[in-house]
Parts: structure tokens; C-alpha cells; sequence
């Protein structure tokens, strides 16, 4: 009697003919493995892609949070606020909760996400989820001399959101942050050790002030420094390493 | 701003109206409990050969070519989904096909999956049920058998669609054209198989002569003749079942190598889809993850409660003091006082801007999906009383409109939307992911007749499969695309 597959409105026929499914539904067990839905998280999860540098390489858009997760176990979420919000309605007002959280492995990589529900728990996971779908990668460099690991921003980078304008400039070993606490807890968790910073407009709008900050640490990689004139030589993106890549005839090609 | 609560309230008011949803998961078939799956059993499955619910009509290749490449159409799935009210859909099957080349899916979705209908009455010459005593258990009875009379049309051994094509050489096996023929020729073991005998089976042997029984007993390692019949006879035969089996194993074993190389050239890996209701439920969901982290959220409530009160009355003092100073309520005041109810500071909130660019149709998407992760079909017909629910859309853009299903070309009435396929069933077909040319989609959902049309002498009915992609969205914030001339260190 197997029958078990059949699906539709029959009577006795269709519909659950049993939860003979073999396994348990054991919850912990579901929640650990991850079924891939994108093409990208199957390429992911056949180790056919060694790290994230190589999704950022090609601007490949990271849908499943679990590639994030497979590639950095060890990033650190920090909520930076759950702001209450309310909305008017006929019967009262409707609170509801907004939390800014920001993730990051002090390492190079830093995410931020916002996430608004009834409730505070809801929305503080949902914006964790949010934030390793944001992370980004930071570009550190030097102050001075081109000695040990790089320790600041590489420049002067700007990023605005609002009316809040940050500024973060290079500085030299040892200074630390030099910040308010909130860029400072994210710059913190971007793996940069020093760094002078300058605020424009209207801070107090933590959301803004954040945003801003985010997407200066963002424009890191997006400055075309000198160093930086050289061409660059194309790879295989993930999607194409087995095909016609090899046959197109090419000047630069690599070896 | 993600307003994923609103959805939620939506889903949750339906709930009474819309039916649950079944979810189908790919299992691997039980061979040594249930042995292979067969036309009397009417189970679900994906990949393999097609098992045909009318074993006289057959599928033929014309039929199912992909609109593309015109090659033959591999088989993706067959689900038994019965009805009720039609009595000539009492046994019913929906079989999708799909191409195999993932380019002709990119060149255009809509050719590239197939999907049709096939259905049979109660009383069929091809099934009966198992014989029962009890005459209503006719239902809900232990299970079909075939009837010994029901005919059988030849299927091509390498996609199992009708085969009028037979190899020339033996004659024995059937095939659909000749570029199967072609395949089974060269990529599997037919060349060396073709027109070969199978070694005799012991049966045979036993009615042979005498001589060949002294020639095994010399080849056998028994000696004693003179035991107890029974013994000597056992162990001569153990003799020859030895030898023989031997032979018969190299065969079998060819014959296991050529299907199974067939099988991966141009089939999918074979699995049973076992269905099972979709429990869902929205306060569920929500107090689980109040319990992981109930300790943050008393905190957090404490230090606004006191927070909020604060800045209530502050804001309360305020309005009762711009009230006095203005006298009549204005408009103007009237927001303004709505706004210093609040806890956020009141200008603060209008210029705050916290849209992120974010998919929300792909996490309501994945949301639901996170309660069931390895469901791979979404089947939506499960009662005649309550609405069908709407499809799991994977994102804003390429949703079908009602223009783009044709009607039924039978009763002209609208196709309703039947079962969806999930992207997760990719990870069970077993193709190369890296390839650029590799299968992929969003979701295929399959609209069909609602009222079972049938029409004589027409064994197989179309139906309609619209695919969607997911969105090409990711998380950008701002200014922040990483450009691809810019090299990334990588360690």
C-alpha cells in the first residue's frame, strides 16, 4: 500500500494518505540543513564557489542568507536600536517595532539590516536576516607607511542618507575610533581599527545616521584609486566556469 | 519598508475560506520494502520512466518535442491527483515534461515544460480493484491490480514514450525515433547486448540429459553420490546454480549497466513524491521566535515603558499648551497632535529614511517556505468547498496575469491554478549546477481545467505551465554596486 502520493480532492484517494514519510520531524534537524532554492545557494552548497569575494567579484545578487552564513560563521550581530513606531488608526494607534542591527565578523565584512513588526523578537531576527543579505566588503588601507595589516580607510570616503552626512578619513596607527558611538560600533565590526570621522546634518535620526555611515564604509571599494589603474585581467564568473568561456577568442585571457 | 505583517493579517483572515495546501517531498523508492513502483500502485514520482495510466495509449514524441530544440521532452513528474466529480476522472495523472537543455529554457520559458492530463472512469479495462468482500470498501479498498486483459503499447527504452520504431537487428526493443535508437546503440550497452540470449535459467537445465548432469558433477565439488536423495539432489543443483548464476550475473549485471547508462544520459534520477498537508501557522511562527529571545525583549520593554510614559507626557504638556495658546483645533494642529502622540520625536520621523532596497515577494517566499525547507511541489486543489489558494509567487515581477493562461479549449471555461513546482525539486535531478546552460527556475505553476474535461478517443488533455524567475534584486544600499573592474583579494 503505498499510495502515500496522492495529491487533489478524491475522496480517500487524494490528499495526505498518511505521514509515513520515513524521518521524524524532528524541528532542530529541519532547521540545520539547508535545502538551496537559488542558483546561486547550489553552487554554494556544492562548494563549487570558495569564497564570498568571488560572488562580490560579479555583483551576484545573495538572495538565501545561508550563503552569507556558510561563508562567515563568525559574524556578530549588535542591535542598535528598536525604535517604536506608531501609526494612527480609527481604533487608536498601532505600534509597532523598527530595529536596526548590524553584523559584522571585524574582519572586513559588515551588513545592515532594518526590519519593522508587532512585535520586538520578530523584528530584531528579521533584521538580522536582512543584514547578512546586506553584508558588504570593506577595503582597509594605510595611513602612512605600507607596514603590517592595513588599519584605516583607504581615503577619504563620504556617504549621505537623509540629511546625515558621514565622513571618514584616514588615521594614522593607534589613533582608534574616532567617532560617535553609533558609526563607531559599525566601523568596529568592519574590521577598521582607526579612523577619524566628521558628521553633517541631522544625526539624531539614528536610521539615517547609520545608513549614511554604511554606505560611506561601501564606497571604500567603489573609489578607483592609483593603485588601482592597472587593467585588470577578467575571471570566469561562478555561472560560466565550464562553458563557452574558453571558446570565445580573447586578447587578455588568463593562462 | 518591508511590510511583510500586512501579507501576513491577509493570509490569516483567509485562512477559514482557502483550503491548506498539500506539500509534496522527494523520497528515494523503497525498493527491498515496496519493490519498484507500478502502474496499479498510482503513486506520484519525478524522474525515471513515465508510468502510463493508460498502458494502451501512450504519449507520443510529436507530442511532447520542445518548442525550442524540437528533441524529445525528458519527464520531470507524474502526479496522481484524483477527483470526484467527473466520473471519468476518477483515476487521474498529470504528467510534466520538461527539456533537458537549460538553453532552450533562457531562450524563451514558455515551450520548455509541457504538462498534460490523463484520466480514467472508475470502470476502466485496465484496472480492477483488489477483491474485497465488502463492495463499498470498493473506495477506500487495499489497492488496484491489473487486469490480465488490459493491452500494453511498446514504449521506447530510453524515454518510455510510444516506440513503433524496434531495433532491426533483434527486433526486440522498442524505441521512438532514431535518434534513441542511435543513443541506446552507442551510449549504452546495446551494441554488445543486441541479439544476445540470456543464459538459461536453472529450470532449463534441470530438464536437460543426463550427460550434462556428470559433466557438473565432475566440474562440482561434491563427491558423494549415494547420500539421501534429497541431499544429492539439492547439492548437484546448488552446483549448477552456482556456475549458472555466475553467468547470469555478468548479463543481469550488463543489463543493469546499460539501463542505468541510458538512465543518466537522458533521465532524471528516479524518487517517490510523498505528499503531506502544510501545517501553517502564523502565531506559531511568530511565538517561537518570541522564545529565543524573551529576556532581550523584557529589557528592552522595561526601558521603554518608562521611556515612553516620559515622552508621553512631555508631548501631552506640549499640545495641551499649544492648544490654549491657538484655541480652536486647526487642521494642521489636529496632525500635529496625532504625531506628538508618537514616541519618536515628531520631525524626526517624517525625515527619517529607512527604505532599504529589499525583495520582499522573495522573503514572504522564503518565510514560507522555511517551515517545510526540502518541500518540492506546492499542490493547491484539496477541496471542492473551499478556494483554491493563490500561488507562492517567488517575486513582484513575471507574476501571470489571467490573459496569459489560455481557457480550456474544451469547455472554454479559465484554467485554475493546480500545483506549483519549487525550485528545491533542481537539487534532486541531478545536473550540473556550474554549467551556464543549467536548468533553473523560480517556480512552475501549472493551471488545468477545473472541470476535468474529457473528451472520447482523446487520452491526453494540455494543460498550461507558466515559469517564473526569481527577481535579479539583491541588497544594495545606496550608492554601494561593487563594480567588476575593481580585483578583490581573496584568501
Amino acid at each position: 500500500m503505498r499510495r502515500r502520493g496522492g495529491f487533489g480532492r478524491g475522496r480517500g484517494r487524494g490528499g495526505d494518505r498518511g505521514r509515513g514519510r520515513g524521518r521524524g520531524r524532528g524541528g532542530k534537524d529541519e532547521k540545520e540543513t539547508w535545502t538551496p532554492v537559488t542558483k546561486l545557494g547550489r553552487l554554494v552548497k556544492d562548494r563549487k564557489i570558495q569564497s564570498i569575494e568571488q560572488i562580490y567579484l560579479f555583483s551576484l545578487p545573495i538572495k538565501e542568507y545561508q550563503i552569507v552564513d556558510y561563508f562567515l560563521p563568525s559574524l556578530k550581530d549588535e542591535v542598535m536600536k528598536i525604535m517604536p513606531v506608531q501609526k494612527q488608526t480609527r481604533a487608536g494607534q498601532r505600534t509597532r517595532f523598527k530595529a536596526f542591527v548590524v553584523i559584522g565578523d571585524s574582519n572586513g565584512h559588515v551588513g545592515l539590516g532594518v526590519k519593522c513588526s508587532k512585535e520586538v523578537a520578530t523584528a530584531i531576527r528579521g533584521a538580522i536576516i536582512l543584514a547578512k543579505l546586506s553584508v558588504i566588503p570593506v577595503r582597509r588601507g594605510y595611513w602612512g607607511s605600507i607596514l603590517n595589516e592595513p588599519h584605516t580607510v583607504p581615503c577619504k570616503v563620504t556617504g549621505k542618507c537623509g540629511s546625515a552626512v558621514t565622513r571618514l578619513v584616514p588615521a594614522p596607527r593607534g589613533t582608534g575610533i574616532v567617532a560617535a558611538p553609533v558609526p563607531k560600533k559599525l566601523l568596529q565590526l568592519a574590521g577598521v581599527t582607526d579612523c577619524y570621522t566628521q558628521a553633517f546634518g541631522s544625526t539624531r535620526t539614528l536610521g539615517n545616521f547609520v545608513k549614511a555611515t554604511f554606505a560611506a564604509i561601501g564606497n571604500t571599494y567603489s573609489y578607483l584609486t592609483p593603485d588601482l589603474w592597472a587593467e585588470t585581467q577578467f575571471t570566469m564568473s561562478p555561472y560560466q566556469q565550464y562553458t563557452d568561456f574558453l571558446a570565445k577568442p580573447q586578447d587578455k585571457r588568463r593562462a | 519598508m518591508a511590510d511583510n505583517d500586512n501579507h501576513m493579517d491577509q493570509d490569516h483572515d483567509n485562512a477559514l475560506e482557502e483550503a491548506q495546501v498539500m506539500l509534496g517531498f522527494a523520497e528515494p523508492v523503497d525498493l527491498e520494502e515496496h519493490g519498484p513502483l507500478l502502474a496499479e500502485d498510482f503513486c506520484s514520482k519525478m524522474g525515471g520512466l513515465p508510468i502510463w495510466l493508460n498502458p494502451e495509449h501512450v504519449l507520443d514524441i510529436k507530442d511532447m518535442s520542445c518548442d525550442q530544440c524540437h528533441k524529445p521532452m525528458t519527464f520531470l513528474l507524474q502526479l496522481y491527483s484524483p477527483e470526484d466529480h467527473p466520473a471519468e476522472a476518477f483515476h487521474r495523472v498529470i504528467y510534466v515534461f520538461c527539456c533537458k537543455n537549460g538553453a532552450c529554457h533562457k531562450k524563451s520559458p514558455q515551450g520548455c515544460f509541457k504538462v498534460v492530463r490523463s484520466q480514467l472512469g472508475q470502470y476502466n479495462p485496465y484496472y480492477t480493484p483488489v477483491s474485497n468482500d465488502d463492495e463499498d470498501a470498493a473506495e477506500e479498498n487495499e489497492g488496484w491490480e491489473p487486469l490480465e486483459t488490459s493491452k500494453h503499447a511498446k514504449t521506447c527504452f530510453v524515454c518510455g514514450m510510444y516506440g513503433p520504431k524496434v531495433c532491426s537487428r533483434c527486433h526486440k526493443v522498442s524505441y521512438c525515433s532514431a535518434e534513441h535508437q542511435s543513443i541506446h546503440w552507442t551510449k549504452g550497452l546495446h551494441k554488445q547486448l543486441c541479439g544476445t540470449q540470456p543464459p538459461p535459467t536453472p529450470a532449463n537445465l534441470s530438464e536437460l540429459s543426463i550427460s550434462d548432469n556428470k559433466e557438473s558433477k565432475d566440474e562440482s565439488e561434491e563427491e558423494e553420490e549415494y547420500d539421501e536423495d534429497g541431499n544429492v539432489i539439492e547439492k548437484k543443483k546448488k552446483a549448477l546454480t552456482q556456475t549458472l548464476t555466475k553467468e547470469q550475473q555478468d548479463y543481469a549485471n550488463k543489463l543493469d549497466i546499460d539501463y542505468k547508462l541510458v538512465e543518466r544520459m537522458n533521465r532524471f534520477p528516479e524518487l517517490e513524491i510523498i505528499s503531506e498537508a502544510e501545517i501553517f501557522d502564523q502565531e506559531a511562527l511568530e511565538e517561537g521566535l518570541a522564545d529565543e529571545s524573551s529576556g532581550d525583549e523584557q529589557e528592552a520593554e522595561e526601558g521603554w515603558e518608562e521611556k515612553a510614559a516620559a515622552l508621553k507626557l512631555k508631548r501631552e504638556k506640549k499640545a495641551a499648551l499649544l492648544a490654549k495658546k491657538n484655541g480652536g483645533v486647526s487642521k494642521s494642529l489636529e496632525t500635529a497632535e496625532s504625531s506628538m502622540n508618537a514616541l519618536v520625536p515628531v520631525g524626526d520621523e517624517i525625515y527619517e529614511n529607512t527604505k532599504t532596497d529589499i525583495d520582499s515577494a522573495f522573503l514572504t517566499f522564503q518565510k514560507r517556505i522555511a517551515l517545510y525547507p526540502d518541500q518540492v511541489l506546492r499542490y493547491a486543489r484539496m477541496e471542492y468547498e473551499l478556494t483554491t489558494p493563490e500561488p507562492l509567487y517567488v517575486s513582484d515581477i513575471g507574476i501571470p496575469k489571467a490573459d496569459d493562461i489560455p481557457p480550456c479549449p474544451d469547455c472554454g471555461q479559465q484554467r485554475t491554478f493546480e500545483f506549483q513546482i519549487l525550485p528545491q525539486m533542481l537539487n534532486y535531478l541531478g545536473i550540473d549546477h556550474s554549467a551556464a546552460d543549467a536548468l533553473d527556475f523560480g517556480t512552475v505553476l501549472v493551471y488545468s481545467c477545473k472541470e476535468n474535461c474529457h473528451v472520447e478517443g482523446k487520452h491526453y488533455q494540455p494543460e498550461v505551465a507558466a515559469v517564473q524567475h526569481f527577481s535579479e534584486d539583491g541588497m544594495q544600499g545606496g550608492n554601494m554596486t561593487i563594480g567588476p573592474n575593481v580585483s578583490v583579494s581573496s584568501k
